[in-house]
């Protein structure tokens, strides 16, 4: 018994050994890694791609006005067709389109047209799916804007009079929220049969009937409506010169748009949209240009690969930033207007990366704000608190990857502050990748003779533009407005479009709309 | 007792280490110093400059081409520090810089050749590079005799597992291995791990670089995992031979928030929606690329006596995974080294060697059955320079291996082909005979095909390396088909294949005795080879009669000086050879011939060697148009070694 215990022991002894010995030899000989990985493996999990929407409609198939079989085509709010989602209605009338799940639209303009006849709705929302395992969204256009179904000459009457009086305010249908616009429909429609708005209807009436009878026409009554702002409405003037028509009912043909334009005007003169904005948040929309050969603000080619390790396939463009440190918070100035609570400023911090490199994607599919695919330039949309101060930069490499070789340059950072300059309701924010003349906030490189003084400050006491350090309320002196265009520099600020190295225009928003919430009543 | 033991263990271990430091030493005579210098000349009457004929099919380079003249120098130390360990070096110039280039020093500033002696890279600056290293020690353990570490061949498996990489290559492939012998020395084993060469292991022939779905290729995780065991029972004669080899292609899971390149660094799917159970750790996970496990067992013996047995059975099974491997069927043009899919397949050869059975002298027969299931992939396999089956093949010269992942590359016209014998059923029968000054070797190989079959996915999931019709031409061979040479030596899948085939050769020795030893050597084989292709028709049928014939004359005029001369004549009749469906498919008749000549000359540790040869041919092609080929090429080569 004795001798066997022993031998067991000498045994255990021995396997221990050997184990030690092939313990030796795995991590010497990259033995270890698979055991290693086989151990430490999380089995990360790829969750599903977002299911897609399907949204359906109908064109009024029956009578003198169906333009079944006819090309359906949408328009953003802004005009710009959305070529991806064109599709083709059935002979019913009936059409189908299926949304990328990751894809969101407001206030879809929809058009077919058939021989003369032509026919407008529109699609007040288009959400983003929720969650990638649910299942498809199903967006049935009779439900959604009973007003739109089916898109007949009613709808396109109502259509027509929502979109001419945003046109005439000088705004877009991306302006409205969704709710707004079916609003606007609900309060239209019963008023189609009286007064102004009556007379408006019988133009239409008149016209899609005289368009009826040109069943071979190429020339629709009425514009697609990304032709519509540069012909000022939405009544096609070759329409009118092609065949002799009397729209107005006083028997003489009617060869100009300004007798439609005027009923429409006239009809709407009193109509006013419900447009509320969200009370503490603000859709950001940052937009990053890539592209090479851009100007920087001292109007010299930018270097945009200076700090770069290149260009890998499979790189990416991020952002990344936080809230900044001169944020005031309200559990210290509670009076301040835009004073950061903790909530605001962990949703900031979390949807900048809390200041993680290459972890927040920027876009160039035309998606999540995006205008154009593959254009070079890079959009993505928060929404963030009004007023919060944050600083921000622009980092191009693999995902997950450290910030050397990514950033946009060592240190430093772009400043922002969330606030609606030019009142569309957004903050929109353009800059060139790399570009050290602008918001950065450190080391900036705005020539002297440009204004540059090396530093961007959120505050220089009384001047507007730039201060020495016994005026900065900081102590360090810099600028609020280096280049003196009247812009505060860590604010939203137009863009030169022309490579004249004077800013022009303000960046436009692309697909993005304000971000508004249904009004009180 | 514990203690003791404890004691006893660790004073082996100290003991062991102090032994083996104390008895190294440094010292020129533990070393041992050789050098060789090779120099190549390449002839042919055509326009292209380089020293090796065929060389990167797939990468650009500029040293391969068919004139030339280069030379190379290869050093080799063997060390021996202690009786325990030894070590090996092997440093060799880069072949490829031809003697008039001599001013190229490897800067590589001009994009077009000129002057400068920096337009041409370092393929031609002759640098020496570090090719070969090993060490081995020798522990004093009955069981354990070796530990290779570094530089290896990997020669001691089988090519039904993991091959023996080629000879330019025979120190590029580097591992660990232990070595020894249980069972008093009647079970010999290796245990090995393999670094995988990234160049060429896998698919797409790479562990990962270059694939275009993997943004990072992580592949210095990469490894085979051998094991070879041959146990010989005595009391039956009976030698049992096992290899295990499983690779494991690691990329990294870019599902993980930590890896570069992660697809949720932020751990939010493409929705915004936090993912269940992502959290970055600093550790980055790793999945699987490509994975394969192969596996033999081999039994020799003699049941009989004069009756020698050698049976071998194996498996193969390839496991792929779509989100880190790309379809290099679909995406290459269906030039892939293996299937696009998950395969599991085995393979079976018997082979029986009969000596002189019932007393008849100078008689052998082998005899051999085959059978390669169709999904057997191994991408490990030797490349070349090895063959698997008795029968000479289709293409004379080389040998049949069962891999997708041949090498006809980086070699010169007179050095033979390989092709694949993925699918191959069927038997040979050899009969050697000896008579007099007459030696006479007879083969009869019949052969069916596990991939015959209709309707294969040859577009998405088979390889069938684009050029796949017609009898393979290789002494007018090109990668990319420019002659006209018939089917790749890879090309085992066909989308509709109803294939057979006959092999018949004769070889004829005789050794005349004339002059100073005239040997006279006649060659014949003849080869019928059908294909009913789409069985729903019978005008895309193939039938190949293909005759082959050599004579040859080889002399010894001295001890130093060997010459031999000959000539070849071959026709083929191939109907419906090549074509499609919708245009038809060509006949071609084939006439061939080829005059050569050559000469070795053995001198005070200088060998010199000269083979030329003048090729025609003349191919009459139904919807091609006829055409001629004449070509004279030679090669010689001087080797001194010290």
């Amino acid at each position: 018994m004795k001798a066997s215990a022993s031998h067991r022991f000498k045994l255990l002894l021995l396997v221990i050994m050997l184990l030690a010995l092939a313990g030796l030899v795995a991590a010497s000989c990259h033995y270890e890694g698979p055991f290693v990985n086989m151990i430490t493996d999380e089995e990360h999990f790829r969750p599903p791609s977002a299911p897609p929407t399907f949204v359906y409609g109908q064109f009024v198939a029956e009578g003198a006005y169906g333009v079944g079989g006819a090309e359906v085509t949408f328009y953003s709010g802004d005009g710009g067709r959305v070529d991806a989602l064109t599709t083709q209605a059935l002979e019913d009338g009936t059409w189908e389109v299926e949304v990328p799940g990751l894809q969101s639209y407001t206030n879809l303009l929809v058009y077919a047209a058939k021989g003369g006849v032509a026919l407008l709705g529109i699609v007040p929302e288009i959400p983003r799916a929720a969650q990638v395992y649910d299942p498809p969204q199903q967006i049935d256009l009779s439900v959604d804007a009973p007003a739109m179904h089916p898109i007949d000459e009613v709808a396109t009457a109502i259509t027509l009079l929502i979109e001419g009086r945003l046109r005439q305010l000088g705004r877009g249908l991306n302006t409205l929220s969704p709710g707004a616009v079916r609003n606007a429909m609900e309060d239209i429609e019963p008023e189609l049969g009286e007064g102004d708005f009556l007379v408006f209807f019988e133009m239409v009436t008149a016209l899609l009937d005289e368009a009826a009878a040109q069943p071979t026409s190429m020339v629709p009554v009425f514009l697609p409506p990304s032709q519509i702002a540069a012909a000022g409405s939405a009544l096609n003037p070759l329409f009118l010169t092609t065949y002799s028509v009397d729209y107005t009912g006083d028997s003489t043909p009617d060869t100009s748009v300004d007798a439609f334009e005027e009923a429409l005007g006239q009809a709407m003169m009193t109509f006013n949209f419900d447009v509320c904005y969200h009370p503490r948040l603000i859709r950001v929309v940052f937009q990053v240009d890539f592209r090479e050969g851009e100007l920087d603000g001292n109007c010299e080619v930018l270097d945009r690969l200076r700090w770069l390790d290149g260009i890998d396939p499979g790189d990416q463009m991020f952002i990344v930033g936080g809230v900044h440190e001169e944020m005031i918070r309200c559990d210290i100035d509670p009076d301040y207007e835009y004073c950061a609570t903790q909530e605001e400023i962990d949703l900031t911090n979390q949807a900048l990366g809390t200041w993680s490199p290459n972890r927040i994607q920027m876009f160039d599919d035309g998606t999540n704000g995006d205008a154009v695919g593959g254009d070079g330039i890079y959009s993505r949309a928060f929404d963030l608190p009004r007023g919060m101060r944050i600083g921000y930069k622009f980092t191009y490499g693999p995902a997950a990857s450290q910030w050397t070789g990514t950033e946009e340059w060592p240190g430093n950072q772009r400043l922002l502050e969330f606030i609606d300059v030019n009142g569309d309701g957004m903050v929109v924010r353009h800059d060139n990748f790399g570009d050290e003349t602008t918001n950065k906030d450190k080391a900036n490189l705005l020539a002297p003779l440009r204004g540059g003084r090396g530093n961007v400050l959120w505050d220089c006491g009384e001047s507007t533009v730039c201060c020495g350090s016994d005026e900065s309320p900081t102590g360090v002196p810099g600028c609020v407005d280096a280049n003196r265009d009247g812009y505060l520099d860590f604010r939203e600020v137009p863009i030169d479009t022309d490579r004249n190295c004077e800013a022009d225009a303000w960046p436009s928003p692309g697909p993005v709309t304000p971000l508004t919430v249904e009004c009180e009543e | 007792m514990k203690t003791s033991s404890v004691r006893v263990a660790t004073l082996v271990l100290v003991s062991s280490t102090l032994f083996w430091g104390l008895e190294a030493r440094a010292d020129i005579r533990n070393w041992d110093i050789s050098g060789q210098i090779y120099t190549k000349w390449l002839y042919r009457n055509n326009d292209q400059m380089g020293i090796v004929n065929y060389g990167n099919p797939f990468w650009p380079e500029n040293f391969s081409g068919d004139n030339g003249v280069g030379s190379e120098f290869e050093w080799n130390i063997r060390g021996t520090p202690s009786r325990f360990v030894t070590a090996y070096v092997r440093v060799k110039s880069r072949f490829g810089s031809t003697w008039h280039d001599f001013w190229e020093n490897g800067d590589f500033w001009y994009p077009q050749e000129n002057t400068s002696g920096q337009s041409l890279g370092m393929d031609h600056a002759e640098y020496m590079k570090l090719r070969g290293y090993a060490m081995d020690i020798h522990p004093p353990y009955a069981w354990l005799d070796n530990i290779h570490i570094g530089s290896t061949d990997v020669g001691f498996f089988n090519t039904w597992t993991f091959g023996r990489v080629r000879y330019i290559d025979r120190d590029n492939t580097k591992g660990v291995f232990f070595q020894g012998s249980l069972l008093d020395g009647d079970l010999r084993w290796t245990l090995g791990i393999i670094a995988l060469p990234r160049l060429w292991a896998g698919p797409g022939w790479s562990t990962g670089v270059g694939d275009v779905v993997l943004n990072n290729p992580f592949h210095t995780m990469d490894y085979g995992y051998a094991l070879h065991m041959d146990h010989y029972l005595d009391a039956l004669g009976l030698d049992t031979i096992v290899d295990l080899l499983f690779t494991n292609d690691f990329e990294i899971d870019v599902a993980d928030p930590d890896a570069d390149g992660s697809l949720y660094p932020n751990c939010l799917d493409e929705l915004d929606n936090a993912i269940p159970g992502c959290e970055p750790d600093g550790a980055v996970d790793l999945e699987g690329r490509y994975r394969q496990f192969l596996g033999s067992l081999q039994l020799r013996f003699e049941p009989v006596r004069d009756l020698g047995v050698d049976l071998l059975g194996a498996i193969a099974m390839q496991r792929i995974n779509e989100l880190t491997m790309s379809n290099g069927v679909a995406l290459n043009a269906g030039v892939s080294p293996v299937p696009y899919k998950d395969t599991l397949d085995w393979a079976a050869r018997a082979r029986f060697d009969i000596v002189e059975p019932f007393g008849a002298r100078n008689l052998h027969f082998q005899l051999e059955y085959f059978n390669i299931g169709e999904d057997w992939v191994n991408t490990f396999s030797a490349r070349r320079e090895d063959d698997v089956l008795l029968t000479d093949g289709f293409i004379t010269g080389g040998g049949q291996l069962p891999t997708l992942n041949i090498a006809n590359e980086f070699m010169d016209f007179n050095d033979g082909f390989y092709e694949s014998c993925i699918g191959w059923h069927g038997g040979t029968l050899l009969i050697d005979y000896i008579l007099g000054n007459f030696q006479f070797l007879l083969e009869q190989t019949a052969i069916t095909y596990n991939t015959n079959m209709q309707d294969r996915d040859t577009d998405a999931v088979y390889p069938n390396f684009l050029h796949h019709q017609g009898y393979t031409d290789t002494w007018f061979f090109d990668y990319a088909n420019t002659l006209d040479r018939g089917r790749d030596p890879r090309a085992v899948y066909q989308e509709n294949q109803d294939r057979f085939s006959l092999i018949s050769g004769l070889r004829t020795t005789w050794d005349t005795g004339w002059l100073t030893g005239l040997e006279i050597e006649a060659f014949a084989k003849f080869i019928r080879d059908t294909d009913g292709r789409d069985l729903s028709t019978d005008r895309d049928d193939y039938t190949g009669n293909l005759l082959f014939t050599q004579l040859k004359f080889s002399l010894p005029i001295n001890n130093e000086i060997d010459i031999n001369f000959g000539g070849n004549f071959d026709r083929w009749d191939e109907e419906n050879r090549s074509g499609n469906p919708a245009e038809g498919y060509s006949d071609y008749m084939t006439l061939r011939g080829r005059a050569f000549a050559g000469f070795t000359f053995n001198f005070g540790g200088a060998t010199f060697g000269y083979h030329g040869e003048w090729v025609l041919k003349d191919q009459e092609r139904e919807i091609q148009g006829d055409r001629t080929l004449d070509i004279f090429r030679s090669k010689a080569y001087l080797t001194v070694a010290w």
